[in-house]
C-alpha cells in the first residue's frame, strides 16, 4: 500500500501554546495560588516580543494587576530515539477499512521547560504563598500527572484527498452521504471543523487528548520575592518541567482506485521519501518504480517481479507457492455487467508478444490453474477482505468471473508466472522446439535444447538457470519465500520424467 | 451529537456585513472586533497626530486573547490567520521608508515609521501595502515590526514602525487576500464629523468604489442639466421654455464640493427668487440637510412652474430677472394670500398680472401667452385647485376620454370640467391641475387654458410629479412621504431614514441607484443630487 507521512502545521498555535496554558491553570490550583485571570505566555523568548490585544484594546493593561507570565522553550527528548515515522504503535485517527485507507499521526517525545513568574501587589501573600510551595516541594520527586488537551491540524493535501476520496465514493455505487456524513463516518470522535469568522474557510482539526504526562517542579527552590523600585508590585519565580509527545506528522495510507474509478493524486507525491536508504514500501510508488528502473539497467534484463502500475503497489499476500508476480493489472469493471472481466486477447496491451497471447488461448483452462502451465492469472476483489475470485474462460477467449463483482471493491488482475516447471505437462511442446524455446527464454537470455529421439528437450543446466533467475529476482523486493531452495534431486526428477 | 452537523450552535457566527450597524458589536467568542463601536472623542487626538498622510490599503490582524504574535508570513491557514482589510487607509507617515545596504551580499532592507489613526489597533503582524513607485512593481508590501501606543487616554492613536516584506502588483496585497473576512472603507471625511470612518465595503455589481459612482454620477448630471448660457441647473422641459429650481440648485452647491466638480463651473444661485415676497421657504431639501423631521412638516409640498416676471421687485446681481429664465418652480397656492397682499401693486405696475378676482386671487400669464394673446384664444377657465389643506377631500371624480377630450363628471353625471387630452403616458395618470369642482371651496382662481395643450401631444406636466400622488401632487415625493404613512419608495425610505438619523447601508444606495437611471429626466433631475448625497452618507 502506498504510504506517504506529511507534517503537521501550525503546532506553536494549536499544541504547544494550549497545553502550556492547561498545565499552568493546574498548577494555580496545585499550589494554591488565587485564580488569576491573566496568563501571559512570551513565546520566542529572547526576542522580546510581547503581545497586543484586541480585547479591551481601548483599556490599558496595567502591570500592576495580578498575573502570571510563563517564559517556555522546546527540547526534543535524547533519552529515547525520535523518529518520526509510523511505526505501528499509534492508533489511526481516519480509518476507513472499506476502501483501505487510513490516517495516523506520528508522534515524538518532548519536554517543555517553563519559568513561571507569579506577579503581585500583595507582598505578604506571596510569601505566604511561597512558604506554602517551598514545602509541598521539600521532596525533590514530587511530580504531578497531567491531561493536556490540543488539537491536530490535519494538512491540507490530505483534506485534499479525503474531498476526492469522498467525491469518487459517491460518484459511482454511492451511499448518499454528506460531505460532513464521510467524515464522521470515519473519523474518530474529537474531530470537527475549525472555521474563520465569515465561515468562508473550513478546516479538519482533531481534537486530542493527553494523559499521563509526568510533570516535576524544578530542582532550584524559588528565592523570595523581588519587589520592584518603580512600581508596587512583587514577583516570584519557579521552573517546571513536563514531558509529553508531540504530534508532528500524519502518515497517509491511500489508494488511488476507488470505486472503479482513478484517482489524481499527484498533489500527494512531493511528501514521497527521496532518501535512497528508504524503504520502499512505505514510500510513494513513483519512488519505487524509479528503484525499479535502476534494477533494471543494472541487472540488465527486466525484472520479473514488476509491477505493472507504477502508481499502486498492491501485491497479492500471500504470493502462491512457487509463483512470481509478473504483472498486476487493475482493471476496471463494466457496470452493466459486473461478471465481465477482461478478454485475454487485450493483455497484448501489457507488453505481452502475440505468439504468447496465443498460447495463453489454446492453453486458457490450465492458465487458471497453479502449477499447471507456465502463467497462471487470477483476479483478487480487495475490500474489507481480500478475495480470490473464481473464473471461467469462454471459448473466444473472455475470461468471467462466477459472481458478481463489488463495483466499491479494488480488483486487480495478477499475472503469475511458474518457476515450479516440473508440473507442466511437455507432451505437446516436446514436438515443438521453437516454441519450448520461445517459453524457456522468458527465464533466461539463452536455452539450450538437445534433442532425444521425437522430442526436444531443454538441457539440464539451462533448466536450473530458469528456475533459480525466477525465484532470485523477486525476492529482494517483496517477499521471502519460505520453500525456496531447491534440492537437486527435484531437478533431476524433472529430467528424468522428461527424458 | 453529531460533529458534522450544520448546526449553527457549534459553530461562530458568521458576521453578515450589510447588517452592521455603527453600535453593533460582533457577536462571537472573539470579542475582537472594535470597529463597529462608536466612535469616540478623537477629535483632540486627531488634529495632534504628526506626519503627511499617505494611503494604503491595510491588513488588521484579528487576534483573541490566546492568539500568538506572529509574522505575516508565519501562518498559512486562514482559520487561524484572519484579516479586515482597509481600503484607502490614511497613515501619518512620520519617517519615510529609509533603505540600508548590506554591501558584501548586496541585500538591503528597508523600515519606516508612521502614526495611525485611532480607529484601529494596529498589531504585529499587520500588513500594509503601500506605493513605492520605481521599478516593475509599484506597490511595496511592508509588515508592522513594532507599535506604541500614543498615549494613556481610553481611545488613543499608535505609532508603527513597518519594514518591506515584499512586492505586489496592485495595491492589494494578493497573498493576504484569501485571509480577509471582512472589508472597510477608510472615509476620511467622517474623522472630521466624528462618525466611524471605517464603513463596511460593499461590492454591488459593477459598482465598485462610491466614490467612482458619485464622480459618475455628478459628470452625468452636468452634461444632462447645466446649461453654459445660463450658468446653471436647469429643470427639464419638452419645449425650449426655460425652468429653473431654485432649490435644487442649493441643494446641489451644498453637497458637492468644489474640488469634486473638476472642469465644470458652480452652478449660480439666483438666491433672491423670493426677495419679494420677504420670505424664506422650506423644503425637503432642507428638511434632508439638517436631518430634522420638523423642518419635514413644515416644508412646501405643492410647487408650481411660475413666470419668473413675477419676481421682479429688486435689481440685484444674480436675480431671476436679468437672467433668461422663464419659470421658476415656486410654492404658488399657499402663497397666494401674502401674493395677495402685495400683488396687485407691483405686480399690476409691471403688468404681470391679467387678472385679479374680487377675493384677491390672480391669474399669472407667462411671456408666451402674452405675445400669442391677440390671437384667437380660448377663454378662461375657471379653476378650482385642490389644497391638501382641506379638511374635506375633494369628491371623486371620474375622467371619461372621447376623442382626446377628457370630460370630468362628478356622481350624479354633471360635467364640472373638461380639457384635452392630458394622459401622462410615462405614470398613466391623468394629471389634475385643472379640475373644477363644486361644493365647499376656498380658493377660486381663473387659469387660462394653456395655448399649446391642444396642439402638443404630450405637455409636461406643470407640477413636478415624480412621485405619482394619489391627490394633489406634492413636491418630489409622495403625500405618504411627509405625512410619514403608508407605503414608500425605496429611495423615500433611504431619504426618510436619513431624516430621521437611521443608518442607511450602501446596498440600498445602489439599488436606488439602478431604479432611478431608468426614469424619465424630470424624475432624475430630482432624485440624482439625493443619491450623490447618499452615496456618501451609506454605511
Amino acid at each position: 500500500m502506498p504510504k506517504i507521512t506529511v507534517p503537521v502545521l501550525h503546532i506553536t498555535n494549536t499544541i504547544i501554546e494550549p497545553i502550556i496554558k492547561s498545565v499552568v491553570q493546574e498548577l494555580m490550583f496545585i499550589t494554591n495560588m488565587n485564580p488569576i485571570k491573566d496568563i501571559i505566555i512570551l513565546q520566542r523568548v529572547g526576542k522580546n516580543i510581547q503581545k497586543q490585544y484586541e480585547k479591551n484594546a481601548e483599556a490599558l493593561r496595567l502591570e500592576t494587576e495580578e498575573h502570571i507570565r510563563v517564559e517556555y522553550s522546546l527540547a526534543s527528548d535524547n533519552t529515547v530515539m525520535d523518529i518520526s515515522k509510523d511505526t505501528g504503535d499509534f492508533l489511526p485517527i481516519f480509518s476507513n477499512q472499506k476502501l483501505g485507507i487510513d490516517l495516523t499521526p506520528i508522534f515524538a517525545n518532548k519536554i517543555l521547560s517553563l519559568t513561571i513568574t507569579y506577579k503581585s501587589q500583595n507582598y505578604e501573600n506571596l510569601l505566604a504563598w511561597l512558604h506554602n510551595f517551598r514545602r509541598l516541594t521539600i521532596w525533590s520527586s514530587y511530580s504531578n500527572i497531567h491531561t493536556v488537551r490540543y488539537e491536530l491540524n490535519i494538512p491540507e493535501d490530505v483534506s485534499k484527498y479525503l474531498y476526492d476520496v469522498y467525491t469518487a465514493t459517491e460518484a459511482i455505487s454511492g451511499y448518499g452521504d454528506t460531505y460532513e456524513a464521510f467524515l464522521e463516518k470515519y473519523f474518530v470522535k474529537g474531530a470537527g471543523y475549525r472555521l474563520n469568522i465569515a465561515d468562508t474557510v473550513r478546516k479538519i482539526v482533531v481534537g486530542m487528548m493527553q494523559t499521563n504526562c509526568i510533570g516535576v517542579f524544578s530542582d532550584m527552590p524559588p528565592e523570595l520575592p523581588n519587589t520592584s523600585l518603580d512600581l508596587p508590585i512583587s514577583d516570584v519565580s519557579f521552573g517546571y518541567t513536563l514531558n509529553f509527545v508531540q504530534p508532528t506528522a500524519v502518515s497517509l495510507r491511500y489508494q488511488l482506485y476507488i470505486h472503479n474509478q482513478t484517482l489524481d493524486v499527484k498533489y500527494l507525491y512531493q511528501y514521497a521519501d527521496k532518501l535512497m536508504h528508504a524503504d520502499p514500501l512505505s514510500g510513494s510508488l513513483t519512488y519505487t518504480a524509479e528503484i525499479m528502473k535502476k534494477a533494471e539497467t543494472l541487472y540488465g534484463i527486466p525484472f520479473p517481479g514488476r509491477v505493472f502500475n507504477e502508481t499502486d503497489s498492491w501485491i497479492p499476500t500471500p504470493i502462491p507457492i512457487r509463483h512470481t508476480v509478473d504483472k498486476i493489472i487493475p482493471i476496471q469493471l463494466n457496470l452493466e455487467d459486473l461478471r465481465e472481466v477482461i478478454n485475454l486477447n487485450d493483455l497484448s496491451q501489457f507488453d505481452y508478444p502475440d505468439w504468447l497471447i496465443t498460447e495463453f488461448l489454446e492453453n486458457s483452462n490450465n492458465l487458471l490453474i497453479l502449477l499447471k502451465w507456465f502463467f497462471n492469472i487470477s483476479l483478487y476483489e480487495i475490500g474489507e477482505k481480500t478475495t480470490l475470485v473464481k473464473m471461467i474462460v469462454d471459448s473466444n477467449g473472455n475470461l468471467i468471473s462466477t459472481f458478481d463483482l463489488n463495483s466499491r471493491c479494488r480488483h486487480y488482475l495478477v499475472v503469475f508466472k511458474n518457476y515450479r516447471l516440473d508440473a507442466i505437462d511437455f507432451s505437446q511442446l516436446q514436438l515443438n522446439p521453437q516454441l519450448l524455446k520461445k517459453l524457456f527464454e522468458l527465464y533466461v537470455p539463452n536455452v539450450n535444447l538437445i534433442t532425444i529421439g521425437n522430442g526436444t528437450f531443454v538441457t539440464e543446466d539451462s533448466l536450473l538457470e530458469c528456475m533459480s533467475q525466477a525465484q532470485n529476482s523477486f525476492r529482494p523486493f517483496y517477499y521471502y519465500e519460505d520453500d525456496g531452495v531447491y534440492s537437486n534431486k527435484l531437478i533431476a526428477n524433472f529430467i528424468t520424467k522428461t527424458k | 451529537m453529531p460533529i458534522f452537523q450544520n448546526d449553527n450552535n457549534h459553530r461562530v457566527q458568521p458576521i453578515a456585513p450589510i447588517e452592521a450597524k455603527p453600535d453593533a458589536n460582533i457577536n462571537v467568542e472573539f470579542d475582537t472586533a472594535s470597529y463597529y463601536k462608536n466612535f469616540q472623542e478623537t477629535g483632540d487626538i486627531i488634529i495632534a497626530l504628526s506626519g503627511f498622510p499617505d494611503t494604503i490599503t491595510y491588513y488588521s490582524k484579528l487576534m483573541g486573547n490566546d492568539d500568538i504574535v506572529t509574522n505575516a508570513g508565519d501562518i498559512v491557514d486562514p482559520t487561524l490567520l484572519q484579516y479586515v482589510r482597509i481600503n484607502n487607509f490614511e497613515i501619518r507617515v512620520t519617517q519615510a521608508p529609509e533603505f540600508t545596504l548590506d554591501d558584501s551580499v548586496n541585500m538591503s532592507s528597508v523600515v519606516g515609521e508612521a502614526n495611525i489613526y485611532p480607529v484601529i489597533t494596529p498589531k504585529i503582524g499587520d500588513v500594509l501595502v503601500k506605493s513605492i513607485r520605481t521599478g516593475n512593481y509599484s506597490w511595496g508590501v511592508f509588515q508592522v515590526t513594532a507599535v506604541t501606543r500614543k498615549s494613556m487616554y481610553k481611545t488613543s492613536a499608535w505609532s508603527i514602525t513597518f519594514s518591506q516584506i515584499g512586492y505586489s502588483e496592485s495595491i492589494r496585497d494578493r497573498k493576504s487576500d484569501p485571509y480577509v473576512y471582512l472589508e472597510f472603507d477608510f472615509e476620511s471625511n467622517n474623522l472630521q464629523k466624528g462618525i466611524n470612518p471605517l464603513v463596511p465595503t460593499i461590492s454591488v455589481g459593477k459598482y465598485r468604489s462610491r466614490d467612482k459612482l458619485r464622480n459618475d454620477i455628478i459628470k452625468l448630471y452636468y452634461t444632462t442639466f447645466y446649461s453654459k448660457s445660463k450658468g446653471t441647473l436647469l429643470v427639464p422641459t419638452n419645449d425650449i421654455s426655460v425652468v429653473y429650481d431654485q432649490f435644487v440648485v442649493k441643494f446641489w452647491n451644498s453637497i458637492v464640493d468644489m474640488k469634486e466638480l473638476g472642469d465644470y463651473k458652480q452652478p449660480t444661485e439666483y438666491h433672491n427668487a423670493n426677495a419679494v415676497l420677504d420670505k424664506s421657504f422650506t423644503t425637503v431639501f432642507d428638511a434632508y440637510l439638517e436631518q430634522s423631521p420638523m423642518l419635514l412638516m413644515s416644508s412646501c409640498t405643492n410647487m408650481s412652474k411660475i413666470s419668473a416676471t413675477a419676481f421682479s421687485a429688486t435689481y440685484m446681481k444674480n436675480t431671476i430677472l436679468v437672467s433668461d429664465i422663464d419659470y421658476l418652480i415656486f410654492p404658488y397656492y399657499q402663497s397666494l394670500s401674502d401674493v395677495t397682499s402685495v400683488f396687485p401693486i407691483e405686480a399690476l405696475i409691471a403688468n404681470q398680472v391679467d387678472w385679479v378676482y374680487p377675493d384677491g386671487t390672480s391669474v399669472l400669464w407667462s411671456n408666451e401667452n402674452k405675445h400669442t394673446k391677440n390671437n384667437e384664444y380660448p377663454e378662461p377657465q375657471i379653476v378650482k385647485w385642490n389644497n391638501p389643506n382641506v379638511e374635506n377631500p375633494p369628491p371623486v371624480v371620474t375622467p371619461l376620454e372621447t376623442n382626446g377630450l377628457v370630460t370630468w363628471c362628478d356622481d350624479n353625471g354633471n360635467l364640472i370640467d373638461w380639457s384635452y387630452n392630458k394622459l401622462d403616458p410615462l405614470h398613466n395618470t391623468y394629471s389634475v391641475d385643472r379640475v373644477i369642482w363644486t361644493g365647499n371651496s376656498q380658493y377660486t382662481i381663473l387659469f387660462p387654458p394653456d395655448p399649446y395643450s391642444a396642439m402638443v401631444d404630450y405637455i409636461i406636466p406643470p407640477l413636478p410629479i415624480v412621485v405619482t400622488a394619489t391627490y394633489g401632487n406634492p413636491y418630489i415625493f409622495s403625500l405618504n412621504f411627509y405625512n410619514d404613512e403608508g407605503e414608500l419608495s425605496l429611495l423615500e425610505t433611504l431619504i426618510s431614514k436619513v431624516i430621521n438619523n437611521q443608518v442607511i447601508l450602501l446596498k440600498d444606495v445602489y439599488l436606488a441607484f439602478e431604479v432611478v437611471k431608468r426614469e424619465t429626466l424630470l424624475d432624475q433631475f430630482y432624485h440624482l443630487p439625493f443619491i450623490i448625497s447618499l452615496l456618501q452618507v451609506a454605511r
